[in-house]
């Protein structure tokens, strides 16, 4: 698999890597002793789950140490071959916004399955989960239960001493806001048939916190600022029951975008100078230069995971290009320049910094 | 010599302007059957009894100018040469992503091979057939394709082509299996609890 790093980390190893071909991220965690847990899901050019690829190519028991997958949020360039992931992850547990049991959501997701529109989308990704996981339920069970593990603000998703994992967001304002998005998506009796793209807020996106000893990671999913205490970053920042510690190494939210970042966050939640990572959306054409200046402005350890705009594509036939040069203003490959920004520190020594390496189309800016 | 040859060899002369232009064009091959086509018609032209040699001469020359000003000019029409051949290079499926101002920016998927790598382009609305604006907004379907289409004269011209799917309206019946299905699934995944 070209584009990242070889060989598996020691047991005592802790690894925090972030994919990001272009459109897309995913961060898959090593918390030591073999185990992995992987937050979200993108594809590579071939439409092949990421995290899987690598995982196996680490030489991984995908079946059986893969234990938790976590999808921040259903856009589609956080869930895209999730589905693929967590069916070869056979004992993973699956975990997911709080929000996901909104019959209204389940009823989106059927809505699009029916509806027979083709092209990659999170609706079908999280449908074929949800199906997995009504597969995986045992025969003749009465248990009435078999969903994935519903996530809010102030849980502790992993416990294995020196290491927690922590969910810091959705807020139950989050959870109630989503909900009502869930709603307000729904279509109506005779309204034409669309694919669904997307929900347009991300403030029910799950924020994680791996505090390991003296160091912690914040991993910031697609959480954007708000203008109300009770969501956003707010609800963060002004959590006294979150772990008081100072991250210092920053997966940065929403790619970069300056909706999605405020100046407490690097000075409450963050270490001076913290390491950090972006992974671009070419969609949104995300980070903007403006992004990046402001990113270099808080930090002298900035990292991207590819290139900001992808590479023009080109045909075998020169008639295609020409045919779509003549409409076309503008094109780009929505997965190319792959990369990875990987982050390893010993568990069991505090002392023992952060040893970055970036593979592929990563770089440091 | 027949009238007719002699005419044949007037009308050659006369229209060596139009047989430079026509060289350029297109093969001699080509001209020549289309003149074969002319002489066959004009020697079967209706021709009264007791004309001059002379009037017919001058009938079958008007005539024959007339035949070849119409064929030239229906040649000249791109879209109804005869022989005009268009071939699809290349079909994607696309799905609008955003509307700004004048641009459209969407995904495309390869039809041909969808392991191919997924394209973001953007393109203005000017692409788009009128009868079709109204159905441009984020989440619609359309489909890109590239076609390549040789003329007579095996002149070769690639374009574009954007046709936007409709998709029908959600009716009670697709709206009510949802919302039993969501039901069911809410009781299999989640206990039917309160949310």
């Amino acid at each position: 698999m070209e584009g990242t790093s070889e060989g598996a980390p020691a047991p005592e190893s802790i690894e925090v890597s972030i994919f990001g071909p272009g459109v897309g991220e995913c961060s898959v965690l090593h918390l030591g002793d073999g185990k992995w847990f992987v937050v979200d899901s993108c594809t590579d050019k071939r439409g092949d789950p990421i995290a899987l690829n690598y995982l196996r190519k680490l030489g991984v028991n995908i079946t059986e140490d893969v234990t938790d997958i976590l999808v921040t949020h259903w856009h589609d360039d956080h869930i895209a071959g999730v589905a693929e992931l967590f069916e070869a992850a056979d004992s993973a547990t699956f975990h997911c916004p709080s929000a996901f049991d909104s019959r209204n959501l389940l009823q989106l997701l059927s809505l699009q399955r029916g509806a027979k529109i083709s092209g990659s989308s999170g609706c079908d990704e999280l449908a074929n989960v949800f199906e997995i996981l009504r597969e995986r339920k045992p025969k003749y069970s009465r248990t009435a239960k078999v969903g994935p593990e519903l996530v809010k603000a102030d849980q502790v998703l992993v416990r294995k001493p020196p290491l927690e994992l922590h969910a810091l967001s959705p807020s139950s304002t989050d959870i109630t806001n989503a909900r009502h998005d869930f709603a307000e998506l729904l279509p109506q009796f005779k309204s034409p048939k669309r694919r669904l793209l997307e929900w347009y807020e991300n403030d029910a996106s799950i924020v994680l916190l791996l505090v390991c000893g003296e160091r912690s990671v914040l991993l910031g999913a697609d959480r954007e600022t708000t203008d109300h205490q009770n969501t956003g970053w707010s609800v963060i920042l002004n959590s006294s029951v979150r772990p008081q510690v100072k991250a210092g190494v920053y997966k940065v939210p929403h790619h970069g975008s300056e909706n999605a970042d405020r100046e407490e966050i690097w000075t409450e939640l963050l270490e001076k100078d913290p390491l950090s990572v972006v992974a671009p959306y070419r969609t949104s054409g995300l980070p903007r230069k403006s992004d990046i200046k402001r990113l270099k402005s808080r930090t002298t350890q900035l990292y991207l995971t590819a290139p900001v705009e992808g590479a023009e594509p080109s045909h075998s036939s020169t008639g295609i290009d020409e045919g779509m040069r003549a409409v076309a203003r503008q094109r780009q490959l929505l997965r190319s320049g792959f990369g990875q920004v990987r982050v390893r520190f010993d568990r069991d020594d505090d002392d023992d910094g952060f040893n970055v390496a970036c593979f592929g189309s990563a770089h440091q800016i | 010599m027949s009238s007719l040859d002699m005419l044949a060899v007037e009308h050659s002369t006369g229209i060596s302007e139009d047989w430079e232009w026509f060289e350029e064009r297109g093969p001699k091959e080509q001209f020549l059957r289309e003149l074969k086509m002319l002489e066959d018609r004009l020697a079967n032209l209706p021709i009264s009894e007791g004309s001059a040699e002379v009037d017919l001469n001058q009938l079958l020359m008007k005539e024959m100018e007339r035949l070849w000003e119409s064929w030239r000019e229906h040649s000249l029409k791109p879209d109804s040469r005869p022989e005009t051949t268009v071939d699809i290079l290349k079909e994607w499926e696309g799905v609008v992503l955003t509307v700004s101002n004048d641009d459209v920016q969407a995904r495309l998927t390869d039809m041909n091979d969808p392991a191919n790598q997924e394209e973001l382009v953007t393109f203005g609305l000017d692409a788009i057939s009128p009868q079709d604006h109204e159905l441009v907004e984020p989440g619609a379907v359309f489909y890109w394709t590239v076609l390549r289409e040789t003329d007579a004269f095996e002149n070769v011209r690639n374009y574009s082509q954007i046709r936007f799917r409709r998709l029908p309206a959600w009716s009670r019946g697709d709206l009510e299996r949802a919302e039993t299905e969501a039901e069911q699934l809410h009781e299999e995944l989640f206990g039917g609890r309160d949310e």
